[in-house]
Parts: C-alpha cells; sequence; structure tokens
C-alpha cells in the first residue's frame, strides 16, 4: 500500500467532519514524512503507527458528539446531493427524450412555405395512391408501411370511400425537437366529397416524410 | 485477557501521560510518542494512531492546544500542541487521583 493509499483509507474510515478530517491528513502525512527523513521505510512506518482500521477505529472510539453530527450531517448532504444529481440527470434524459415544439418562425431547420409544399406533395401523392414515389420522399422507416394494402386499410379506419377531393385547409406547422433530432410537423383538415380527413405529417431536416397519422 | 486490560489501563492514564509530557514545553506529535517511548523504557510505546486521538479529545476538552508551525527550509509544517491552564489544573486533579488509587491499589495487592 502506498502512504497516499494508506491516508486515504484511514480518512475514508474516520467518521468526522471534512475540517477535523483535514487536519488528521497533515498531521499523519508529517508523521510519516518524517519518519521517512529518519530512513525508515514506508512498510515499517505503516507497521508502527498501526493497521488503517486501528487508527481509524482509534479516532472514531474519540471522537466527540459534535464531530459525530458534523459526519452525520454530511453524510446526509452527500446522499441528497446524490438524490438531487440523479434527478437533474433524470429531468436532463426527459428534457431531452419529449419532444418540444418551436414555432417555425424560430425555426433554424424548417420554413412554413417548405413546409406546405411537402405536405401539398404528399397528399397529392397520397391521394393518387403513388406510394412508390411517397416512399422515394421518405425516411427507411417509413418506407416499409408504405403500401397500397396498408394505406387502404388506414384510410378504411376513417372512412369508407372518401370520394375525390374537395378543399385543403389551412396548414399549421411547427417545428418538434425530440432526442436531439429536428421533426417539422404540419396538420391540415382535406375535404372529400365523402369524408372530412386530418392530415398530421411529420418531415425529417432533410424533409423525408418521417410519420403519417389520418383521422 | 492480559491485552484487553493492558488496553483498558493504558487509556486511563494516557491522558495524565500526555499531560504531563506537555508540562514543561510545547511538543508535536512524534515527539510525544517518543518521549514516552523514552521515559517509560517502552512501557509506553505509542501507536500514532493510539496517540492522536487522544491529543484531538484533550483539544477539543479545552486541556491542550494546538498551532500549525511552518517547517525551516525544506521540512515539513508540524502541529505543536501546549498545555493550557484548564489542561495544569487538570493534570494536577488527575495526578493526585492516580497517587491515591497507586496508594490504595498496592496497599491491596499487598495483602
Amino acid at each position: 500500500m502506498t502512504k497516499e493509499a494508506y491516508i486515504k483509507n484511514i480518512l475514508k474510515k474516520i467518521q468526522c467532519g471534512r475540517d477535523k478530517k483535514k487536519d488528521i491528513q497533515k498531521q499523519l502525512e508529517t508523521d510519516i514524512h518524517m519518519r521517512l527523513e529518519e530512513g525508515e521505510a514506508f512498510a515499517d512506518i505503516a507497521r508502527e503507527m498501526g493497521s488503517v482500521k486501528e487508527i481509524a477505529d482509534s479516532f472514531n472510539e474519540e471522537l466527540s458528539e459534535k464531530d459525530r453530527k458534523q459526519y452525520r450531517r454530511g453524510r446526509t448532504l452527500k446522499i441528497i446531493l446524490l438524490v438531487v444529481l440523479c434527478l437533474a440527470v433524470i429531468c436532463a434524459i426527459l428534457y431531452w427524450v419529449l419532444p418540444k415544439a418551436v414555432p417555425l418562425e424560430d425555426s433554424r431547420y424548417f420554413d412554413q412555405a417548405t413546409l406546405e409544399e411537402a405536405m401539398t406533395k404528399t397528399i397529392d401523392l397520397f391521394d393518387k395512391e403513388d406510394y412508390d414515389s411517397l416512399k422515394n420522399m421518405s425516411t427507411p422507416d417509413m418506407q416499409p408501411v408504405l403500401t397500397k394494402e396498408t394505406m387502404d386499410s388506414a384510410k378504411a379506419q376513417v372512412a369508407q370511400n372518401w370520394g375525390s377531393r374537395v378543399s385543403m385547409g389551412q396548414i399549421y406547422g411547427a417545428e418538434l425537437i425530440q432526442s436531439g433530432k429536428h421533426f417539422g410537423v404540419g396538420e391540415v383538415t382535406v375535404t372529400y366529397e365523402n369524408a372530412s380527413v386530418t392530415f398530421h405529417l411529420t418531415y425529417n431536416e432533410d424533409m423525408q416524410l418521417a410519420g403519417l397519422y389520418i383521422r | 485477557m492480559k491485552g484487553k486490560f493492558e488496553r483498558q489501563m493504558r487509556k486511563g492514564v494516557l491522558d495524565m501521560l500526555v499531560l504531563k509530557l506537555l508540562q514543561s514545553e510545547t511538543k508535536y506529535g512524534y515527539q510525544i510518542i517518543q518521549e514516552m517511548k523514552e521515559k517509560s523504557e517502552n512501557i509506553f510505546s505509542l501507536k500514532d494512531g493510539t496517540l492522536y486521538p487522544v491529543l484531538y479529545r484533550l483539544e477539543e476538552d479545552g486541556l491542550v492546544a494546538s498551532r500549525w508551525e511552518e517547517g525551516e527550509g525544506k521540512k515539513v509544517p508540524r502541529k505543536y500542541y501546549e498545555i493550557t491552564d484548564k489542561g495544569r489544573d487538570a493534570l494536577a486533579e488527575i495526578t493526585e487521583v492516580w497517587h491515591t488509587i497507586s496508594v490504595g491499589i498496592s496497599k491491596l495487592m499487598e495483602d
């Protein structure tokens, strides 16, 4: 064991406040240094001074109630700090993971015109059932679900036989930040002959379609 | 069993011996350990781990006071201990108690 480890281990076991520990550390370092100067080997010095447990036990036996209180307070404070730190980390992770909305005017990644253009194109292709073109402008995760079969099923859940498109409402957009990634999201209600459908579309930073939700 | 009694008896007289050694002049810890060993002819060969807790307690009780002194040249700083007035009074009291006890013990052990 090195001199540093010997002292560190003793201090770790002594149940008193930080100031007293510092003083004890200085005291032990001084003594060891004096003995080393006299030519003693550290192993012999440690044997003469006593084992880590012996020294720590002796100190702990002689400690006053004030010292013990300080130690307990310090330990409680450490636990509180640790809990606060854990909570801060959890909050930071949640903040990072949970989506945060940013108005498009404040976005550095998306603007209203580009989003409107992408949404209009997506809905046009959706209405034409041109899923191959939709796939080409989608993220790899989206591509497998953009099939006629899946889309027909989704459409059927909203309404049977929507009919032709009659009009498109106003597009509302925002930027969503989640897990460090930026998404442009937009919502628009489209009126068809037999149904009124709200599209909720999501695009990544490269304006690839990353999400399509209809209701 | 012998070790246990020895430890308890030593502990009981340690306060008195430390105060006694500090009565004439201030001393640093290692010096106290060495003087105690020499003057007691190796009977009180103390380990640092035994002395320092006692010194800290005596200081807390106001019987000794301490100060760190920077060493000259490359010497490391030393913590010097000196007996206080309260410590001198306590030493006188403990010494009296010790004499009374030792006389009583001697008489008892002679029987």
